[in-house]
């Protein structure tokens, strides 16, 4: 009881209530209210927030503080918010893209106050984003059932220019060798685009659901193929194919000569040490660490414990592992190189990734 | 994708002491309520039986102790456009949860869940069988002429879902009152367009009634959110509907003892799905089409009593959007038998069972089964001033066994006097809800899931005083009802969301209401005033549930008001509603919440005779008067201030 009026009146007071600002709260700030630097103390958590909903969200973590600073910093910054689905961020010459799927947009952001610099409007089911020079590509589911594209951003604009068609459900993009490479998780390719043309050169066929894509220090492409299950659409809903994930690397001059490590499930989520010589994923309730030099896939995780997103902070190799429940707030947890456990923090509704800034 | 298909799984007594409208009222608001059989009418009703007939026992007689809410027929009669959600909303604190006007509404009863609502159509529940519980948007007001709310737990005497309570909807028969017809056409904001025809006959022998209704909007309404540029003004997209409802009921008394019954209500409705603010509008449209078709046989005697009803229905849902579609047609074949005997004046006992058979095609899944239940439901009145009642009811579900679900009931009058009456009443119930076909066949479902126990009691105060001049009757019910075994979606180890028995909820709270009836020559005046305070919490959970314990539920609002009164003079009236909605968490941590808002309703229209047995009424009703920006449901806009004026004709 108490704890319910007292919490309302401190969100009512402190204007933190999410929410709250629906019953509008039109206060002037003098100021910024962050000025962050870009000294890798900082790291901003992506929350997805409720489906159908724009209560997506950015928190911010200060790493020197040991403390989740704010829940929704953008909504206190803006006093909107952020939007459906906040699916990814990308940071580009201190600015923050922030891509919000479900609201069909990406807003830019001062990385410094956090403020609104720009929305980028025009997009479908937009999930991923890198940039190359003054541009910015982002992949687009566009609808489930149809194939994806690459929009191209003008960054000096924030407006889109053109768009290239790729495959089904196009994920996470990387800059290589002067290319960007996009994973489409709805079939088993790669598609090249060349920045210089913004055309798909060249079509890379790996295995099922080419998901998460990274560049290691001697300049391979490692790529995270998840696999895909398709069910019966009829009782008892009988598995009709399971392909498993596969572990794919090659060299961007030579494609076809791939080395391909099976799994028996569905891995996720590649990521790269600050050296780039050590790849981590999830799978099978657990995250697993392997060396870029290694020829098999690693038989034991380093955490045991299901994350729904997962990231390495580049300045020490710290892990940060989220929890996501969705119909209550989540959190996350940090552990060391070792793999033993730091502390946790409360974030906000469907953490899925991290921004160390 | 599975975010898609979890959004959308997301996206399933006592009552003359409790009647709102008071017999003073009938002669003026007569003629706004006439057509609904008025909560009076039941008193006129047993008047005007011939002499000779013998009166089946009132199915209310077995539901004495708990708390009824019954919505009058000028409520009702106000409505005819309207739907259920929106009568309730208005009228009552009960909560509804609103996705935008004419959406999605799923009521929350003493802090329970849509699933946890029984709502019952003369007697058969009519939840969709594969969500479990009921869209009270799909409910057009017309459709039935009583509605009363049955609050808390009777598992015993309604069924399944009798957790939070259950919407007992029925259209009580008028004998002997002739033949009477009304058409009504309707038009105000955002496109708002309504029409309706009702006419009804009866003598001693026959009863008829035919309920047709239709409406549409466009719901093109305004509202302003914050973009990077500052404040926009948009228009909603994406909530047009179109909805009708046919209701016929046809009731045939042959020789002294028999009775016939048939009834069809028929309701579609053709929805798009308002998004919300901020997100992309996926073009999802929604149709709603059920099918209800009810036979029914009684005989009563001095003694005996015996009824068997045999209904059918249907089910459509298919809804569609640039992602996803799904369609699904549940059909329910279903028996009820009962038998009363009445042991003198005191003492009645009635036993029965029934069968239900569902089949049907629900998206991915195909579905039969079959459930049976037989209860026994006893009213005993030791003395003129108590009255005791003891029911039991045993379901026997194809998965888990249900638990035998008791309730007892009593109601004793502490004082009687010539005007004034001070009740004492209480009852305790064990109630239980079946899993839904969702919870068991879904491609990620859990067909070993438990049905939901609970067990509630209430005590509660009423008193009246019916001086000549007005009557003044109020009554205070507190309650406290645990919920076991609740069943929650969450993601299994392959990240898939299923549902399990996670947890031990807690609800418990005061219900207060008030009512004024007063009259003063051709005046007449009736005020009423309810409050609810709710509590809801988990008290603990699996260790695989996620949400923390000790705090509210979300969309629970622990405040919530509502003050209406309703003036007739000659033939002019004039209504208020005021309700009040307290904040709402919306996520199960209790961080993230929606303001409170208080909303002001208004009607005011003139009756005017303009034949031997015609009258025509103009009606105009403004909603929202206070142009209140408010949320029913996080991010779903609402309308501000919006009118609707109507032109009714009748004949009688």
């Amino acid at each position: 009881m108490s704890r319910f009026s007292s919490l309302f009146k401190q969100l009512l007071l402190t204007g933190g209530g999410a929410l709250a600002l629906l019953g509008c709260t039109d206060d002037k700030v003098d100021g910024p209210i962050y000025n962050f630097s870009a000294d890798g103390s900082n790291v901003f958590v992506l929350n997805e927030g409720k489906y159908g909903t724009p209560n997506g969200a950015v928190s911010y973590f200060s790493k020197t503080k040991k403390q989740l600073v704010d829940k929704s910093v953008f909504q206190t910054v803006n006093q909107r918010e952020l939007g459906d689905v906040v699916q990814s961020m990308a940071v580009l010459n201190g600015q923050g893209y922030i891509v919000a799927n479900n609201s069909q947009k990406v807003e830019v952001v001062n990385m410094q106050t956090f403020q609104t610099v720009a929305t980028i409007k025009g997009l479908e089911q937009p999930r991923y984003m890198v940039a190359v020079g003054g541009k910015a590509y982002v992949s687009e589911w566009i609808n489930f059932d149809k194939k994806g594209r690459v929009a191209v951003i003008d960054l000096a604009t924030n407006t889109v220019k053109k768009t290239i068609a790729v495959g089904m459900q196009p994920e996470q993009l990387l800059v290589a060798n002067g290319r960007v490479y996009v994973g489409n998780t709805g079939d088993d390719t790669l598609r090249v685009i060349n920045p210089a043309t913004d055309a798909v050169e060249a079509k890379i066929k790996l295995k099922d659901a080419p998901g998460s894509l990274v560049l290691d220090k001697v300049g391979a492409i490692w790529v995270l193929c998840q696999g895909i299950t398709k069910y019966d659409t009829k009782a008892p809903y009988a598995i009709l194919s399971d392909t498993p994930g596969n572990l794919v690397k090659f060299a961007p001059a030579t494609p076809t000569a791939q080395t391909v490590l099976p799994f028996a499930g569905h891995p996720r989520g590649l990521r790269l040490n600050a050296a780039a010589d050590q790849l981590y994923y999830r799978h099978a309730g657990g995250v697993y660490r392997m060396a870029t030099t290694a020829t098999s896939l690693p038989a034991t995780p380093l955490i045991r414990r299901s994350f729904y997103g997962m990231d390495i902070d580049p300045k020490d190799n710290t892990i940060y592992g989220s929890v996501a429940p969705f119909s209550t707030t989540g959190k996350f947890i940090r552990y060391q190189e070792t793999g033993a456990a730091i502390d946790s923090f409360d974030v906000n509704i469907g953490p899925n990734g991290f921004v160390f800034y | 994708m599975s975010t898609y298909q979890v959004a959308r799984l997301r996206l399933p007594g006592s009552l003359s002491g409790s009647i709102c409208l008071l017999s003073i009222l009938s002669t003026s608001a007569g003629a706004w309520a006439q057509q609904a059989a008025a909560p009076d009418s039941a008193r006129r009703m047993a008047a005007q039986l011939p002499a000779v007939r013998v009166q089946g026992v009132a199915p209310g007689r077995f539901a004495v102790g708990s708390r009824v809410t019954q919505l009058d027929s000028l409520a009702l009669a106000l409505s005819r456009s309207g739907t259920l959600a929106d009568v309730l909303a208005s009228r009552t604190p009960l909560y509804l949860k609103n996705y935008g006007p004419g959406q999605l509404a799923s009521i929350s009863l003493r802090g329970t869940s849509a699933r946890h609502t029984a709502v019952l159509w003369n007697g058969f529940n009519i939840n969709l069988p594969s969500l479990g519980e009921a869209d009270f948007a799909l409910l057009p007001a017309s459709g039935n002429t009583q509605v009363v709310v049955q609050h808390g737990p009777a598992g015993g005497t309604y069924g399944t879902a009798a957790m939070g309570g259950a919407v007992l909807l029925s259209s009580p028969v008028r004998w002997e009152a002739g033949a009477r017809g009304t058409a009504q056409s309707e038009r105000g904001s955002f496109g708002f367009r309504a029409n309706s025809l009702e006419g009804s006959f009866s003598n001693a022998r026959i009863a008829v009634r035919t309920a047709l209704s239709q409406r549409s909007a466009r719901n093109d309404f305004a509202y302003t959110v914050r973009e990077a540029g500052g404040p926009v003004r948009r228009r909603q997209e994406n909530a047009a509907l179109r909805q009708w409802s046919l209701a016929q009921d046809l009731t045939l008394r042959t020789g002294q003892s028999a009775e016939w019954t048939a009834a069809a209500w028929l309701t579609d409705a053709d929805r798009q799905i308002q998004p919300s603010t901020g997100s992309a509008n996926n073009h999802a449209q929604e149709r709603d089409q059920s099918r209800r078709l009810l036979a029914g046989y009684r005989r009563t005697t001095a003694r005996h009593e015996s009824a068997v009803r045999v209904a059918w229905f249907e089910d459509i849902l298919n809804y569609r959007s640039d992602d996803v579609e799904s369609r699904s047609g549940v059909r329910t074949t279903q028996a009820q038998a009962e038998h009363t005997l009445n042991f003198g004046p005191t003492t009645s006992l009635r036993v029965g069972a029934e069968a239900q058979h569902f089949a049907g095609q629900v998206d991915i899944y195909t579905v039969r089964e079959n459930r049976f239940t037989g209860f026994a439901l006893l009213s005993f009145s030791p003395a003129p001033t108590l009255r005791l009642t003891a029911n039991l009811r045993q379901a026997v579900l194809p998965s888990r066994r249900a638990p035998l679900a008791p309730t007892l009931g009593a109601e004793w009058q502490l004082r009687q006097a010539a005007t004034q009456q001070l009740t004492l009443k209480a009852s305790a119930s064990r109630s239980y809800r079946a899993p839904t076909l969702n919870e068991r066949y879904w491609r990620t479902g859990n067909p070993n899931i438990a049905p939901e126990s609970g067990f509630g009691y209430e005590a509660g105060l009423r008193h009246e005083w019916k001086p000549a001049a007005f009557a003044l009757q109020t009554e205070l019910t507190a309650y406290r009802q645990r919920i076991d075994d609740w069943v929650q979606w969450i993601p299994n180890s392959q990240g898939q969301y299923s549902p399990r028995n996670l947890r031990l909820v807690r609800t418990q709270g005061l219900e207060l209401s008030t009512q004024l009836g007063w009259h003063h020559g051709r005046y007449a005046a009736q005020t009423r005033a309810s409050y609810a305070f709710t509590q809801a919490t988990k008290l603990r959970g699996h260790a695989a549930d996620p949400d923390p314990a000790g705090r509210q539920l979300p969309y629970v609002p622990q405040h919530a008001a509502a003050f209406s009164t309703d003036h007739t003079w000659r033939q002019w009236l004039l209504s208020y509603q005021l309700s009040y909605t307290g904040p709402r968490f919306t996520d199960a941590s209790a961080t993230s919440f929606l303001p409170g808002y208080l909303l002001l309703n208004a009607s005011a229209g003139r009756t005017v005779r303009v034949a031997a047995h015609y009258s025509l009424t103009l009606l105009a009703q403004g909603f929202n008067l206070t142009n209140r920006v408010y949320h029913s449901y996080e991010y779903r806009a609402m309308p501000l201030r919006s009118a609707n004026v109507s032109l009714r004709v009748a004949w009688h």
